[in-house]
């Protein structure tokens, strides 16, 4: 592959006083105007809704060759106005990885997913197999090549789908939340391959909402309300950002902080919503917190009849291999636990199994003492309240509304009850300006935001939720995680399946290890930082 | 349902020629001798493609399963022949309902083993063969995409019945009418979400250049073998020689 030799004084990007509104709405960007030199790596942070995937958009021309609305200002690319050429042009110059790569691969085996660019270049056969094989070998996706995408864990995914546009050669690489989804194995394999591509010369723009996953960029952008509220290196920007986003992660739009917001409204523990008053708890729920809080001092689970317990579990896909053999461990109430574990280890297995997805091959599940063998789904789904780590795969409503609706009208809560649950967790998940909006339309980490508000709604007396901080910019990561301690405080208990060590070292009270095929391992937070909880994605 | 490596090797487009000379007769042949004889034909061009029937068994019996009950009407409802079955001194069933059920079955039978033959190659070798065979890449693309995504599709399906029993509701105990509505209730999220993709996955390859030029280039290209040409030359002279022969005897 040829290299680039990196100038100095060389401009790859101009960004000149870009304004862009979607249809019917207010500006994403407002004004918006910076420079980039080549071989730069850039750095665009901000909080969900601030702008950067649109900006990025705009930046690969993705805005508004495919995506239309009001544009003002300029972009130019190697001094060319990016609205000014076709996407073919554009796509030998900037090359764009999207936040999902799921949805966006074209090809049914990767060794064709990066043909594509080149076929589409019309570039001669030959030459387009030595820059496939080239793209293997730089990417190390060589064994992946016959794979279906489809079936790629998140950091391959991520792999192919950057050298599928680096086929073309671009200068620029334009990246949407590359790592932010990822396992710790995942994302050093992105980190490493984004100094790699420096080294080369190339420019790259990377958005990501956890700003510290930016401290390799040369430059950090931070967006608010569309526009660049701030910029500056890694050093200068990382503190700021800390100190300023968990300084404001208290208050909403009322000024409320966040503990006045909690003690506004929780839902007692029951199906109807009707015991418990705002905010207090009953006597049988005052019993599981102060269980809780010893288990917390303990690090150990309590008795059974307050924990998921899973018993000697085994199970595996039909004609395969155990996807866990024998495996034990409680999820106690009044406790959060963070579930880690290496990538195929089956974490997400384990929890589809206890919300009765999959049915095990041997062992049990117990909910409260009771097995969930003799339970439904549904039944199941009154006690423990799943959220998937692709929220999409649960949002089923025309409207955020009716989302939130649909599971408290099916459980017979009260119409009054319903909405005050609404109101609620619609205000504390920044959503109820988006009360009437389709689902479809909101961002990855608004869709996520809704999925757990309108499983917290329902009150059930266990959560699991599967990365719930990845698509959380670090106001509302903060936020969340005072929400998931306040739920525990009332007696709930919480499982996090999480790759996001410095989230659940937080908020976790009991780390549960799994190893392949393996009995888990428990440990009290306290220890936690003692081993390593790392794990690459399911 | 792919097979192994077993099987003779043959290219993407004489199995295609395989497959219409097979099931394209199926629709036409009355008489059962000759369907059984086109059945059996394709059971034995299936297995020596290397089709792999223990996999594609659950398929196989689920289908089987949805033909009794056709086999069952067409049978009541042929009244021509002798009688074999008689109720309350009316021929229930006779050796003509016998034979046109056993016919229908046959029929379907044959053109869904003969499918498997094509499950036998990757779809991105039928991508290529019809693009050879000078189908537009847009439109070869567009069919082997929808193929591709036939899986996911049901997959997705799956997660939105489970999203939907996660709300609360009890499919296993709500009445047969309600179950429906729910069913129903689902097919407009589901277009959304399909469509959603359909747009995601458009956007990144305009971006990617597609359709950009007239043109383009593969990076693979299939080449018939002697064994190939002799397959589609062969195959649909047999079964226009088959068809003539039924209707010559018939």
């Amino acid at each position: 592959m040829k290299e680039e030799t990196s100038t100095e004084s060389s401009e790859q990007i101009r960004v000149e006083n870009l304004t862009f509104s979607y249809p019917k709405r207010k500006p994403v960007l407002r004004g918006v105007s910076f420079h980039v030199h080549a071989g730069e790596i850039i750095g665009i942070t901000g909080l969900s809704g601030s702008g950067k995937t649109t900006l990025l958009h705009c930046i690969a021309g993705v805005i508004p060759h495919v995506e239309r609305g009001k544009l003002r200002g300029e972009v130019r690319v190697g001094g060319e106005n990016v609205a000014g050429v076709s996407p073919a042009q554009i796509s030998r110059k900037i090359g764009i990885v999207f936040q999902d790569p799921d949805n966006r691969m074209a090809a049914t085996v990767v060794e064709d997913e990066i043909a594509f660019l080149l076929e589409n270049m019309c570039l001669p056969p030959k030459a387009i197999r030595e820059r496939v094989e080239e793209m293997l070998k730089l990417f190390r996706i060589g064994p992946l090549r016959m794979r279906s995408p489809q079936s790629l864990s998140g950091g391959e995914k991520q792999l192919v789908a950057i050298a599928s546009v680096f086929a073309a050669d671009p200068p620029v690489i334009v990246m949407d939340e590359p790592v932010s989804h990822l396992d710790e194995e995942g994302r050093e394999k992105i980190r490493r391959l984004i100094r790699e591509l420096k080294s080369m010369g190339r420019t790259i723009l990377m958005a990501e909402h956890d700003f510290f996953h930016l401290d390799m960029a040369d430059r950090i952008l931070f967006l608010e309300d569309g526009v660049i509220g701030k910029e500056g290196s890694p050093a200068e920007m990382i503190p700021f950002l800390e100190a300023y986003l968990t300084e404001d992660a208290g208050e909403n739009g009322r000024g409320e902080t966040g503990e006045q917001q909690e003690t506004a409204f929780f839902p007692e523990s029951g199906k109807d919503g009707k015991n418990g008053k705002d905010g207090k708890n009953d006597g049988e729920g005052q019993n599981r917190k102060n269980r809780g809080n010893d288990r917390r001092q303990t690090g150990g689970a309590g008795s059974p009849e307050d924990a998921i317990s899973v018993r000697d579990l085994t199970f595996s896909y039909r004609g395969e291999m155990p996807v866990f053999r024998g495996f034990s461990a409680e999820f106690p109430r009044g406790a959060i636990t963070a579930l880690t574990g290496r990538n195929g280890c089956g974490k997400s297995t384990l929890v589809k199994n206890m919300t009765g997805l999959l049915r095990p091959s041997s062992g049990r599940i117990l909910v409260d003492g009771r097995d969930i063998e003799e339970m439904s789904i549904a039944q199941i789904a009154e006690r423990i309240g799943f959220v998937m780590q692709n929220p999409y795969c649960q949002i089923l409503g025309l409207t955020v509304r009716e989302e939130m609706e649909t599971g408290l009208k099916n459980r017979g809560i009260p119409a009054k009850e319903r909405d005050r649950r609404i109101a609620f967790y619609l205000d504390y998940f920044d959503l109820e300006t988006y009360a009437d909006v389709f689902p479809g339309h909101l961002s990855i980490g608004e869709k996520q935001r809704l999925e757990m508000a309108a499983v917290m709604a329902l009150g059930a007396d266990y959560l699991i939720l599967d990365e719930p901080a990845a698509a959380l910019d670090m106001k509302r990561r903060e936020r969340l995680g005072r929400l998931l301690r306040r739920l525990r405080d009332s007696g709930k208990g919480i499982l996090l399946i999480s790759h996001d060590e410095r989230f659940h070292e937080k908020y976790a009270d009991r780390v549960v290890r799994m190893d392949a095929a393996r009995t888990v391992s428990e440990d009290a937070v306290r220890t936690a930082s003692e081993t390593d909880c790392a794990g690459r994605e399911v | 349902m792919k097979s192994g490596q077993k099987g003779i090797s043959l290219d993407p487009r004489a199995k295609l020629m395989l497959l219409i000379c097979l099931s394209g007769p199926a629709v036409f042949v009355g008489d059962l001798r000759y369907m059984a004889g086109l059945f059996g034909a394709s059971v034995l061009c299936a297995i020596l493609c290397g089709a792999d029937v223990r996999r594609a068994a659950p398929f196989l019996k689920a289908t089987v399963v949805m033909l009794i009950p056709l086999f069952i009407v067409q049978c009541l409802f042929t009244r021509a022949g002798a009688p074999v079955l008689t109720i309350a001194g009316h021929a229930a069933v006779t050796d003509e309902g016998l034979k046109a059920g056993a016919l229908m079955v046959l029929r379907i039978l044959t053109v869904v083993i003969s499918a498997l033959i094509i499950a036998t190659s990757p779809s991105r070798d039928y991508l290529l063969a019809l693009i050879q065979c000078g189908i537009p890449y847009e439109l070869a693309f567009m069919i082997m995409t929808a193929m591709h995504f036939l899986p996911l599709l049901s997959a997705e399906a799956a997660d939105m019945v489970n999203a939907v029993q996660m709300k609360g509701i009890d499919l296993k105990r709500i009445p047969l009418r309600r179950k429906a509505g729910v069913y129903l209730s689902l097919m407009l999220p589901l277009l959304s979400r399909t469509l959603g993709r359909a747009e995601a996955m458009s956007c990144a390859m305009q971006m990617r250049g597609f359709r950009s030029r007239p043109q383009r280039t593969y990076m693979r290209r299939l080449i018939l073998s002697v064994r190939d040409r002799i397959v589609i030359i062969l195959a649909p002279l047999a079964a226009a020689a088959f068809l003539l022969w039924e209707k010559s005897v018939i």
